[in-house]
């Protein structure tokens, strides 16, 4: 049993201006099959809460059958199921 | 400069857990320093597509709207964020059709991004807004018929503009009055930081959703920026300030110093640069106003049919009594 793996990225990259809407693109995988919840908090420098203005699910994309690398060669998991939000917010 | 860090979380169902933190920059915009390198081009809607929608009426609080082609008038009434939408006016229309309309918005505070307003009927005015509820407005093109942009919030309900283009629109048959902006009396506060007032009259196709709008040949509007007043109910107007906007066009480009009424108080106007296209001189500025380190952006002979000036850019343009 394993904990879901979290990748992150966003648009736009770098120092961005205040009013900026920020678009993150949120990937997990779970090995175990398991459905994935997701939960988001921000908070700026002073540690008041960021302002998240929005936030939708765009895909929902289950993946069978893929394939990673480990250390004594490649290993195939199945079923892995990879999950794909973006959420949307203003700095 | 300053950072704003996201967690994100993920639980599988059986408990697992997995969070990553992103920590993002937040700062001043980089490459914008004055007014004078806004344009209809460089700001306003973006180059995602965006779906048409007919006229809204916004009455939910942290109601948020994005990737919008909205046809009609839209109306403010709630806590709202506008992104990349792109606001076509109702055509024909007099004053009760306005493109964007906030007025008596009962503490509401309308936020728009990268967004272009334009009316599409010449006698009436673009972005309307006046009495209790804000607006801020970034990197955004406004173009209006009789007026861009009309302000008239109360004290405590202030307005900000930034990185905005800021027009008058003028095709043939329209009502010669056009101001890029008006402040009407009563206005209690607004900023504007980075602006470009184009107070022009440009000639044209009909409809002003159809083409962009040059410079070069455009006769002038009434002016840039006016203050006016209602000389039957005349009203203060106080604390507006320009910091490093770029105004051109008009009789007077800075037409601030108003007939009627009570002279304007707390007027700031500084770092800010000056077009050639002016019927009676730059300025007409009154003693409320404070005048620092405004300029020609270009040299040459101004259109100052009464008097003709020549002038050098980045030359002082003089103040009260200058």
């Amino acid at each position: 049993m394993a904990a879901p793996v979290i990748t992150v990225t966003r648009t736009p990259e770098g120092v961005v201006a205040p009013g900026t809407q920020v678009t993150f693109t949120v990937t997990a995988v779970d090995s175990d099959a398991r459905s994935v919840t997701y939960s988001f908090t921000g908070t700026d420098s002073t540690g008041a809460a960021a302002n998240v203005s929005h936030s939708i699910v765009v895909s929902d994309e289950v993946t069978i059958d893929a394939t990673v690398d480990d250390p004594n060669g490649e290993a195939t998991l199945s079923p892995d199921v990879s999950l794909t939000n973006v959420w949307h917010s203003t700095v | 400069m300053y950072n704003v860090e996201y967690t994100f979380t993920g639980t599988d169902t059986a408990g697992e857990t997995a969070s990553v933190t992103v920590s993002v920059p937040v700062g001043e915009p980089e490459g914008f320093t004055d007014g004078h390198q806004i344009t209809q081009q460089n700001v306003g809607k973006t180059s995602t597509p965006r779906t048409v929608v007919s006229s809204l009426n916004v009455t939910v609080d942290g109601s948020v709207y994005e990737n919008l082609e909205i046809h009609g008038q839209t109306t403010i009434r709630a806590d709202c964020e506008f992104h990349n939408c792109d606001f076509i006016g109702p055509k024909p229309a007099m004053n009760s059709n306005y493109t964007i309309r906030n007025i008596h918005a009962q503490s509401a505070v309308a936020k728009f991004y990268d967004c272009h307003v334009t009316s599409r009927a010449g006698n009436t005015k673009c972005v309307t807004g006046y009495g209790n509820g804000a607006m801020e407005f970034y990197r955004c093109v406004i173009r209006g018929g009789t007026d861009g942009l009309f302000i008239k919030p109360e004290p405590g309900f202030p307005y900000h503009f930034e990185d905005c283009f800021i027009g008058a629109v003028m095709r043939a048959g329209d009502d010669p009055h056009a101001d890029a902006l008006q402040i009407d009396g009563g206005t209690g506060g607004a900023t504007f930081l980075r602006c470009n007032f184009a107070g022009l009259n440009y000639p044209g196709a009909d409809d002003p959703t159809m083409y962009d709008l040059v410079l070069e040949g455009a006769e002038n509007g009434n002016a840039a920026v006016i203050i006016s007043q209602d000389s039957t109910n005349p009203m203060l107007v106080a604390n507006v300030s320009f910091e490093r906007c770029h105004f051109d066009g008009g009789n007077y480009i800075l037409s601030i110093d108003p007939p009627d009424g009570f002279d304007p108080e707390n007027i700031l106007v500084k770092d800010c640069t000056f077009g050639l296209s002016c019927q009676y001189g730059p300025r007409d500025i009154g003693p409320g106003t404070t005048w620092i380190n405004n300029t020609w952006l270009i040299g040459g002979p101004t259109r100052h049919q009464s008097q003709d000036i020549v002038v050098v850019a980045g030359q002082q343009v003089p103040g009260q009594g200058g």
